[in-house]
Protein backbone atom coordinates (compact mmCIF):
# COMPACT_ATOMS: atom_id res chain seq x y z
CA UNK A 1 0.00 0.00 0.00
CA UNK A 2 2.91 2.27 1.01
CA UNK A 3 4.18 1.73 -2.61
CA UNK A 4 0.99 2.79 -3.90
CA UNK A 5 0.80 6.16 -1.86
CA UNK A 6 4.52 6.93 -3.26
CA UNK A 7 3.44 6.11 -6.67
CA UNK A 8 0.71 7.91 -6.50
CA UNK A 9 2.74 11.25 -5.07
CA UNK A 10 5.72 10.82 -7.99
CA UNK A 11 2.47 11.44 -10.39
CA UNK A 12 0.85 13.55 -9.01
CA UNK A 13 4.02 15.45 -8.69
CA UNK A 14 4.87 14.68 -12.41
CA UNK A 15 1.61 16.28 -13.45
CA UNK A 16 2.30 19.23 -11.61
CA UNK A 17 5.71 19.45 -13.11
CA UNK A 18 3.90 18.99 -16.41
CA UNK A 19 1.30 21.77 -15.79
CA UNK A 20 3.49 24.27 -14.60
CA UNK A 21 5.89 23.77 -17.99
CA UNK A 22 3.27 23.60 -20.14
CA UNK A 23 1.05 26.30 -18.96
CA UNK A 24 3.09 28.87 -16.34
CA UNK A 25 6.57 28.61 -17.24
CA UNK A 26 7.85 31.68 -19.62
CA UNK A 27 11.74 32.02 -19.85
CA UNK A 28 13.26 35.20 -21.46
CA UNK A 29 15.34 34.61 -24.74
CA UNK A 30 17.20 37.26 -26.56
CA UNK A 31 17.24 37.42 -30.35
CA UNK A 32 19.99 39.06 -32.23
CA UNK A 33 19.48 39.14 -35.99
CA UNK A 34 16.27 39.58 -37.76
CA UNK A 35 15.67 39.37 -41.25
CA UNK A 36 12.99 42.64 -41.51
CA UNK A 37 10.58 43.20 -44.41
CA UNK A 38 10.69 46.55 -45.60
CA UNK A 39 7.29 47.43 -47.79
CA UNK A 40 7.39 49.22 -50.64
CA UNK A 41 7.63 53.42 -49.81
CA UNK A 42 5.69 55.81 -51.76
CA UNK A 43 7.17 58.63 -53.55
CA UNK A 44 8.31 61.82 -51.77
CA UNK A 45 5.34 64.10 -51.77
CA UNK A 46 7.32 66.83 -52.46
CA UNK A 47 8.87 65.26 -55.88
CA UNK A 48 5.89 64.00 -56.88
CA UNK A 49 4.12 67.86 -57.18
CA UNK A 50 7.37 69.40 -58.64
CA UNK A 51 6.93 66.23 -61.51
CA UNK A 52 3.70 66.81 -61.80
CA UNK A 53 3.95 70.44 -62.10
CA UNK A 54 6.82 70.05 -65.48
CA UNK A 55 4.43 67.36 -66.58
CA UNK A 56 6.49 64.29 -66.12
CA UNK A 57 5.30 61.11 -64.65
CA UNK A 58 6.02 60.62 -60.66
CA UNK A 59 8.87 59.15 -59.51
CA UNK A 60 8.66 55.69 -58.56
CA UNK A 61 8.83 54.43 -55.25
CA UNK A 62 10.92 52.14 -53.50
CA UNK A 63 10.22 48.37 -53.91
CA UNK A 64 9.86 46.11 -50.65
CA UNK A 65 12.76 43.74 -49.73
CA UNK A 66 14.42 42.81 -47.05
CA UNK A 67 17.18 43.42 -44.96
CA UNK A 68 18.74 41.64 -41.86
CA UNK A 69 19.42 43.54 -39.76
CA UNK A 70 21.29 43.31 -35.79
CA UNK A 71 17.62 43.66 -33.71
CA UNK A 72 18.17 42.24 -29.85
CA UNK A 73 14.34 40.97 -29.37
CA UNK A 74 12.95 40.10 -25.77
CA UNK A 75 10.61 37.05 -26.27
CA UNK A 76 9.35 35.24 -23.32
CA UNK A 77 8.74 31.90 -24.54
CA UNK A 78 6.80 28.94 -23.26
CA UNK A 79 8.56 25.77 -22.46
CA UNK A 80 7.48 23.47 -25.06
CA UNK A 81 9.41 26.39 -27.31
CA UNK A 82 12.28 25.86 -25.65
CA UNK A 83 12.20 22.30 -26.16
CA UNK A 84 11.37 22.34 -29.48
CA UNK A 85 14.48 24.84 -30.43
CA UNK A 86 16.96 22.78 -27.59
CA UNK A 87 16.07 19.59 -30.83
CA UNK A 88 17.98 21.34 -33.28
CA UNK A 89 20.47 23.08 -31.37
CA UNK A 90 18.89 26.47 -31.55
CA UNK A 91 19.70 27.43 -28.46
CA UNK A 92 22.65 29.18 -26.45
CA UNK A 93 23.52 30.63 -22.88
CA UNK A 94 24.61 33.64 -23.71
CA UNK A 95 26.28 36.10 -21.53
CA UNK A 96 23.42 38.07 -21.19
CA UNK A 97 21.02 34.79 -21.12
CA UNK A 98 19.21 32.74 -23.37
CA UNK A 99 20.52 32.90 -26.88
CA UNK A 100 18.14 31.78 -30.19
CA UNK A 101 20.02 31.12 -33.19
CA UNK A 102 17.32 30.55 -35.52
CA UNK A 103 18.60 27.29 -37.53
CA UNK A 104 14.67 26.73 -38.37
CA UNK A 105 12.70 24.01 -37.61
CA UNK A 106 13.11 20.52 -36.78
CA UNK A 107 14.62 18.18 -37.11
CA UNK A 108 16.76 20.37 -39.31
CA UNK A 109 20.17 19.14 -38.41
CA UNK A 110 21.60 17.15 -35.64
CA UNK A 111 23.43 19.76 -32.86
CA UNK A 112 26.42 17.14 -32.44
CA UNK B 1 -6.61 -4.12 -8.48
CA UNK B 2 -6.36 -6.70 -10.69
CA UNK B 3 -3.82 -9.57 -10.18
CA UNK B 4 -1.94 -10.95 -13.56
CA UNK B 5 -1.01 -14.24 -13.23
CA UNK B 6 0.69 -16.67 -15.16
CA UNK B 7 -0.76 -20.15 -14.12
CA UNK B 8 1.05 -23.28 -15.82
CA UNK B 9 -1.31 -25.59 -18.50
CA UNK B 10 -2.32 -27.82 -15.21
CA UNK B 11 -3.49 -25.39 -13.16
CA UNK B 12 -1.04 -25.97 -10.40
CA UNK B 13 2.55 -24.75 -9.15
CA UNK B 14 5.43 -24.87 -12.44
CA UNK B 15 7.38 -27.85 -12.41
CA UNK B 16 10.74 -27.64 -10.90
CA UNK B 17 13.04 -27.33 -13.95
CA UNK B 18 16.12 -29.48 -14.06
CA UNK B 19 19.61 -28.67 -12.34
CA UNK B 20 22.16 -26.80 -14.53
CA UNK B 21 25.46 -25.62 -13.24
CA UNK B 22 26.48 -22.45 -15.58
CA UNK B 23 29.71 -21.76 -15.77
CA UNK B 24 31.52 -18.79 -13.66
CA UNK B 25 30.08 -15.30 -15.38
CA UNK B 26 27.60 -17.39 -17.51
CA UNK B 27 24.24 -17.08 -17.99
CA UNK B 28 22.20 -19.48 -17.15
CA UNK B 29 20.06 -21.10 -20.21
CA UNK B 30 16.60 -19.75 -20.19
CA UNK B 31 14.36 -22.74 -19.34
CA UNK B 32 10.55 -23.64 -20.33
CA UNK B 33 8.24 -23.30 -17.31
CA UNK B 34 5.61 -25.73 -18.66
CA UNK B 35 3.14 -22.71 -19.36
CA UNK B 36 2.85 -23.27 -22.96
CA UNK B 37 -0.93 -23.60 -22.65
CA UNK B 38 -1.09 -20.73 -20.35
CA UNK B 39 -4.30 -18.46 -20.72
CA UNK B 40 -3.63 -15.43 -18.26
CA UNK B 41 -2.64 -11.66 -19.90
CA UNK B 42 0.46 -11.47 -18.93
CA UNK B 43 1.63 -15.17 -20.29
CA UNK B 44 -0.15 -13.72 -23.66
CA UNK B 45 1.74 -10.22 -23.33
CA UNK B 46 5.12 -11.80 -22.42
CA UNK B 47 5.06 -14.24 -25.20
CA UNK B 48 4.14 -11.17 -27.98
CA UNK B 49 6.82 -8.82 -26.48
CA UNK B 50 8.29 -7.89 -30.08
CA UNK B 51 5.12 -7.38 -31.45
CA UNK B 52 4.48 -4.71 -28.53
CA UNK B 53 8.21 -3.29 -29.42
CA UNK B 54 7.56 -3.29 -32.96
CA UNK B 55 4.39 -1.28 -32.41
CA UNK B 56 5.96 0.90 -30.30
CA UNK B 57 9.03 1.42 -32.98
CA UNK B 58 6.26 2.34 -35.80
CA UNK B 59 4.91 5.08 -33.02
CA UNK B 60 7.75 6.25 -32.35
CA UNK B 61 8.98 6.60 -36.33
CA UNK B 62 6.07 9.17 -36.39
CA UNK B 63 4.34 7.22 -39.43
CA UNK B 64 1.77 10.60 -39.75
CA UNK B 65 4.33 12.78 -39.78
CA UNK B 66 3.51 15.31 -36.95
CA UNK B 67 6.66 15.81 -35.65
CA UNK B 68 5.50 16.97 -32.12
CA UNK B 69 9.09 17.91 -31.05
CA UNK B 70 7.69 20.49 -28.21
CA UNK B 71 7.00 17.15 -26.45
CA UNK B 72 8.89 15.05 -24.54
CA UNK B 73 9.01 11.77 -25.28
CA UNK B 74 9.68 8.48 -22.30
CA UNK B 75 11.77 6.87 -24.63
CA UNK B 76 15.64 6.81 -26.17
CA UNK B 77 15.07 8.07 -29.68
CA UNK B 78 17.10 10.70 -30.54
CA UNK B 79 15.07 13.71 -31.47
CA UNK B 80 17.33 14.54 -34.93
CA UNK B 81 16.60 11.45 -36.16
CA UNK B 82 14.35 12.52 -39.22
CA UNK B 83 11.94 10.33 -38.21
CA UNK B 84 11.57 11.07 -34.62
CA UNK B 85 7.81 12.08 -32.99
CA UNK B 86 9.23 13.58 -29.74
CA UNK B 87 12.02 15.03 -28.72
CA UNK B 88 14.22 12.49 -26.30
CA UNK B 89 13.73 13.30 -22.87
CA UNK B 90 17.52 12.75 -21.95
CA UNK B 91 18.98 14.99 -24.49
CA UNK B 92 16.16 17.78 -23.11
CA UNK B 93 17.51 17.51 -19.65
CA UNK B 94 21.12 18.05 -21.07
CA UNK B 95 20.29 20.82 -23.29
CA UNK B 96 18.76 22.70 -20.19
CA UNK B 97 21.55 21.63 -18.06
CA UNK B 98 23.72 23.46 -20.53
CA UNK B 99 21.18 26.57 -20.90
CA UNK B 100 20.89 26.56 -16.97
CA UNK B 101 17.08 25.69 -16.76
CA UNK B 102 15.06 23.51 -15.00
CA UNK B 103 13.22 21.03 -17.44
CA UNK B 104 9.69 20.59 -15.80
CA UNK B 105 8.15 18.99 -18.83
CA UNK B 106 11.02 16.60 -19.47
CA UNK B 107 11.10 15.56 -15.71
CA UNK B 108 7.31 15.80 -15.39
CA UNK B 109 7.38 13.60 -18.52
CA UNK B 110 9.21 11.11 -16.58
CA UNK B 111 7.51 10.91 -13.75
CA UNK B 112 4.32 10.65 -14.84
CA UNK B 113 5.33 7.48 -17.24
CA UNK B 114 8.11 6.17 -14.36
CA UNK B 115 5.47 6.22 -11.87
CA UNK B 116 2.84 3.93 -13.78
CA UNK B 117 4.91 1.95 -15.31
CA UNK B 118 8.76 1.81 -14.30
CA UNK B 119 10.84 0.06 -16.55
CA UNK B 120 8.08 -1.95 -18.50
CA UNK B 121 9.26 1.19 -20.81
CA UNK B 122 12.94 -0.04 -21.49
CA UNK B 123 11.32 -3.54 -22.35
CA UNK B 124 8.26 -2.92 -23.99
CA UNK B 125 8.82 0.23 -25.90
CA UNK B 126 12.11 1.51 -26.04
CA UNK B 127 13.47 1.29 -29.61
CA UNK B 128 17.03 1.45 -29.06
CA UNK B 129 16.75 -1.63 -26.16
CA UNK B 130 14.24 -3.24 -29.22
CA UNK B 131 17.36 -3.13 -31.43
CA UNK B 132 19.32 -4.79 -28.60
CA UNK B 133 17.14 -7.66 -28.06
CA UNK B 134 17.48 -8.04 -31.90
CA UNK B 135 21.17 -8.21 -31.46
CA UNK B 136 20.55 -10.41 -28.82
CA UNK B 137 19.10 -13.31 -31.01
CA UNK B 138 22.79 -14.00 -32.07
CA UNK B 139 22.91 -17.74 -30.89
CA UNK B 140 26.16 -16.65 -28.47
CA UNK B 141 26.25 -17.42 -25.24
CA UNK B 142 25.33 -14.36 -23.13
CA UNK B 143 27.52 -13.40 -20.01
CA UNK B 144 26.04 -11.37 -17.29
CA UNK B 145 27.81 -8.68 -15.27
CA UNK B 146 27.52 -8.49 -11.65
CA UNK B 147 24.84 -6.14 -10.48
CA UNK B 148 26.85 -3.05 -9.16
CA UNK B 149 28.15 -2.67 -12.94
CA UNK B 150 24.19 -0.87 -13.06
CA UNK B 151 25.04 1.51 -10.60
CA UNK B 152 27.56 2.84 -14.12
CA UNK B 153 24.43 4.49 -15.31
CA UNK B 154 23.69 6.82 -12.78
CA UNK B 155 27.50 8.33 -13.01
CA UNK B 156 26.47 8.85 -16.66
CA UNK B 157 23.33 10.56 -15.51
CA UNK B 158 24.34 12.57 -12.76
CA UNK B 159 27.93 12.94 -14.97
CA UNK B 160 27.79 13.46 -18.58
CA UNK B 161 23.98 14.96 -18.78
CA UNK B 162 23.37 17.17 -15.86
CA UNK B 163 27.07 18.18 -14.76
CA UNK B 164 29.68 18.69 -17.92
CA UNK B 165 26.64 20.65 -19.97
CA UNK B 166 25.77 22.94 -17.03
CA UNK B 167 29.71 23.31 -16.11
CA UNK B 168 31.07 23.63 -19.58
CA UNK B 169 27.97 24.22 -21.83
CA UNK B 170 27.46 21.53 -24.86
CA UNK B 171 30.37 22.73 -26.70
CA UNK B 172 32.22 20.05 -24.28
CA UNK B 173 33.27 16.63 -26.41
CA UNK B 174 32.09 14.97 -23.31
CA UNK B 175 28.50 16.92 -23.52
CA UNK B 176 26.05 13.39 -23.67
CA UNK B 177 24.86 14.22 -26.92
CA UNK B 178 27.83 14.43 -27.85
CA UNK B 179 28.69 9.97 -26.87
CA UNK B 180 25.41 9.27 -27.58
CA UNK B 181 24.92 6.37 -29.59
CA UNK B 182 21.43 6.13 -30.28
CA UNK B 183 22.04 9.94 -31.40
CA UNK B 184 24.90 8.37 -33.53
CA UNK B 185 22.47 5.46 -35.32
CA UNK B 186 19.32 7.69 -35.12
CA UNK B 187 20.52 10.87 -35.84
CA UNK B 188 23.85 11.81 -37.32
CA UNK B 189 24.57 9.03 -39.58
CA UNK B 190 20.45 9.20 -41.24
CA UNK B 191 21.62 13.02 -41.59
CA UNK B 192 25.02 11.81 -43.09
CA UNK B 193 23.42 10.04 -45.69
CA UNK B 194 20.45 12.40 -46.52
CA UNK B 195 23.26 15.36 -47.27
CA UNK B 196 25.33 12.56 -49.05
CA UNK B 197 22.38 11.89 -51.12
CA UNK B 198 21.17 15.55 -51.81
CA UNK B 199 24.73 16.26 -53.19
CA UNK B 200 26.20 18.46 -49.98
CA UNK B 201 29.25 17.90 -47.91
CA UNK B 202 29.33 15.52 -46.06
CA UNK B 203 29.08 16.01 -42.24
CA UNK B 204 30.68 13.45 -40.48
CA UNK B 205 29.53 12.26 -37.50
CA UNK B 206 31.92 12.45 -34.15
CA UNK B 207 34.05 9.32 -34.57
CA UNK B 208 34.09 8.73 -30.29
CA UNK B 209 29.87 8.50 -31.19
CA UNK B 210 30.63 5.93 -33.76
CA UNK B 211 32.98 4.06 -31.66
CA UNK B 212 30.44 3.76 -28.50
CA UNK B 213 27.82 2.97 -30.97
CA UNK B 214 29.95 0.20 -33.05
CA UNK B 215 30.88 -0.85 -29.61
CA UNK B 216 27.65 -1.42 -28.04
CA UNK B 217 26.22 -3.38 -30.98
CA UNK B 218 29.07 -5.44 -30.64
CA UNK B 219 28.28 -5.94 -27.24
CA UNK B 220 24.87 -6.98 -27.39
CA UNK B 221 25.22 -10.04 -29.23
CA UNK B 222 27.23 -11.46 -25.98
CA UNK B 223 25.75 -9.67 -23.40
CA UNK B 224 21.57 -8.76 -23.60
CA UNK B 225 21.03 -5.32 -23.50
CA UNK B 226 24.71 -3.69 -22.77
CA UNK B 227 23.55 0.08 -23.36
CA UNK B 228 21.11 -0.76 -21.07
CA UNK B 229 22.12 -2.40 -18.03
CA UNK B 230 25.87 -0.57 -18.38
CA UNK B 231 25.46 3.04 -19.60
CA UNK B 232 21.60 4.36 -20.29
CA UNK B 233 20.73 7.41 -18.47
CA UNK B 234 17.02 7.10 -18.70
CA UNK B 235 17.17 3.13 -17.73
CA UNK B 236 18.71 4.50 -14.41
CA UNK B 237 15.32 7.08 -14.18
CA UNK B 238 12.86 4.44 -14.90
CA UNK B 239 14.96 1.70 -12.34
CA UNK B 240 14.72 4.70 -9.99
CA UNK B 241 10.92 3.90 -10.19
CA UNK B 242 10.71 0.54 -10.56
CA UNK B 243 10.37 0.25 -6.66
CA UNK B 244 7.32 3.17 -6.76
CA UNK B 245 5.50 2.38 -9.81
CA UNK B 246 1.98 1.14 -10.08
CA UNK B 247 2.44 -1.91 -12.20
CA UNK B 248 4.79 -3.44 -11.24
CA UNK B 249 5.71 -7.31 -9.76
CA UNK B 250 5.45 -9.01 -7.14
CA UNK B 251 6.79 -12.10 -5.27
CA UNK B 252 4.14 -14.40 -3.76
CA UNK B 253 6.22 -16.30 -0.75
CA UNK B 254 3.26 -18.47 -0.46
CA UNK B 255 3.74 -20.38 -3.75
CA UNK B 256 7.11 -20.53 -4.34
CA UNK B 257 8.66 -23.77 -2.96
CA UNK B 258 12.36 -22.65 -3.75
CA UNK B 259 13.33 -24.16 -7.32
CA UNK B 260 15.07 -21.27 -8.33
CA UNK B 261 13.31 -21.81 -11.89
CA UNK B 262 12.52 -17.58 -11.22
CA UNK B 263 16.39 -17.23 -11.56
CA UNK B 264 17.07 -19.31 -14.25
CA UNK B 265 14.38 -17.63 -16.13
CA UNK B 266 15.73 -14.06 -16.06
CA UNK B 267 17.35 -13.09 -18.91
CA UNK B 268 19.29 -10.42 -17.01
CA UNK B 269 20.37 -12.17 -14.14
CA UNK B 270 17.71 -10.40 -11.91
CA UNK B 271 17.36 -12.76 -8.91
CA UNK B 272 13.35 -12.07 -8.40
CA UNK B 273 13.07 -14.16 -5.13
CA UNK B 274 15.41 -11.26 -3.50
CA UNK B 275 15.44 -8.43 -5.44
CA UNK B 276 11.97 -8.75 -7.95
CA UNK B 277 11.72 -4.78 -8.83
CA UNK B 278 15.31 -4.32 -8.45
CA UNK B 279 16.33 -1.09 -11.26
CA UNK B 280 17.84 -3.29 -13.68
CA UNK B 281 15.14 -5.34 -14.23
CA UNK B 282 13.51 -4.02 -17.48
CA UNK B 283 9.92 -5.87 -17.08
CA UNK B 284 10.30 -8.76 -19.91
CA UNK B 285 7.55 -10.30 -17.84
CA UNK B 286 9.57 -14.03 -18.10
CA UNK B 287 9.72 -14.64 -14.39
CA UNK B 288 6.23 -14.53 -14.37
CA UNK B 289 6.22 -17.73 -15.97
CA UNK B 290 6.68 -19.03 -12.72
CA UNK B 291 3.88 -19.06 -10.38
CA UNK B 292 5.33 -17.44 -7.66
CA UNK B 293 5.69 -14.47 -9.57
CA UNK B 294 2.70 -12.10 -10.43
CA UNK B 295 2.87 -8.29 -12.22
CA UNK B 296 0.11 -6.17 -10.35
CA UNK B 297 -0.95 -2.56 -9.53
CA UNK B 298 0.39 -1.60 -6.66
CA UNK B 299 -2.89 -1.42 -4.72
CA UNK B 300 -3.04 -5.14 -5.29
CA UNK B 301 -4.12 -6.87 -1.58
CA UNK B 302 -1.80 -10.20 -1.50
CA UNK B 303 -4.79 -13.15 -1.32
CA UNK B 304 -5.06 -15.13 1.90
CA UNK B 305 -4.22 -18.46 2.39
CA UNK B 306 -1.88 -20.84 3.53
CA UNK B 307 1.39 -20.27 3.21
CA UNK B 308 4.30 -22.06 1.66
CA UNK B 309 4.04 -26.38 1.01
CA UNK B 310 0.57 -25.91 2.04
CA UNK B 311 -0.23 -23.80 -0.81
CA UNK B 312 1.71 -26.12 -3.31
CA UNK B 313 -0.20 -28.87 -2.27
CA UNK B 314 -3.89 -27.24 -2.22
CA UNK B 315 -3.39 -25.80 -5.67
CA UNK B 316 -1.84 -29.83 -7.01
CA UNK B 317 -4.85 -31.49 -5.54
CA UNK B 318 -7.01 -29.06 -6.55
Amino acid sequence: MLRGVVACVALLGGVALLAYGAMTRRTVTLEEKQTILIPPQPPDPRLVDANLRRGLPPPPGEPARTEERIVRTQTLDPEWRLVRDVTVGGLQLGPEGLMRIGLGDGPALCPT
Amino acid sequence: MVAMTAPSAEGGPAPSPAPMTPGPGMERPRQSMGSTGSKGLVSFLARRRQWVQVFFLLVWLDPFLLRLHSVCGPVFHCYSCPMALFACPIGVIANFSALHLFPFLAIGTLMVVGGVFGTFVCGWACPFGFLQDLIAKVPVRKFTLPAWTGYTRYAVLVGLVIVVPFLYTEMHPLFFCRLCPAGALEGAVPNMVKTALAGGAIPWPSPAKLAILGLVLAAAVFKRRPWCSLLCPLGAIFGLCNRVSLLGLRYRERLCRDCGSCEKLCPYGVLPSQDLNHSRCIRCLECTRCNAITAETAFTLPADGPKGPAALRSRDTG
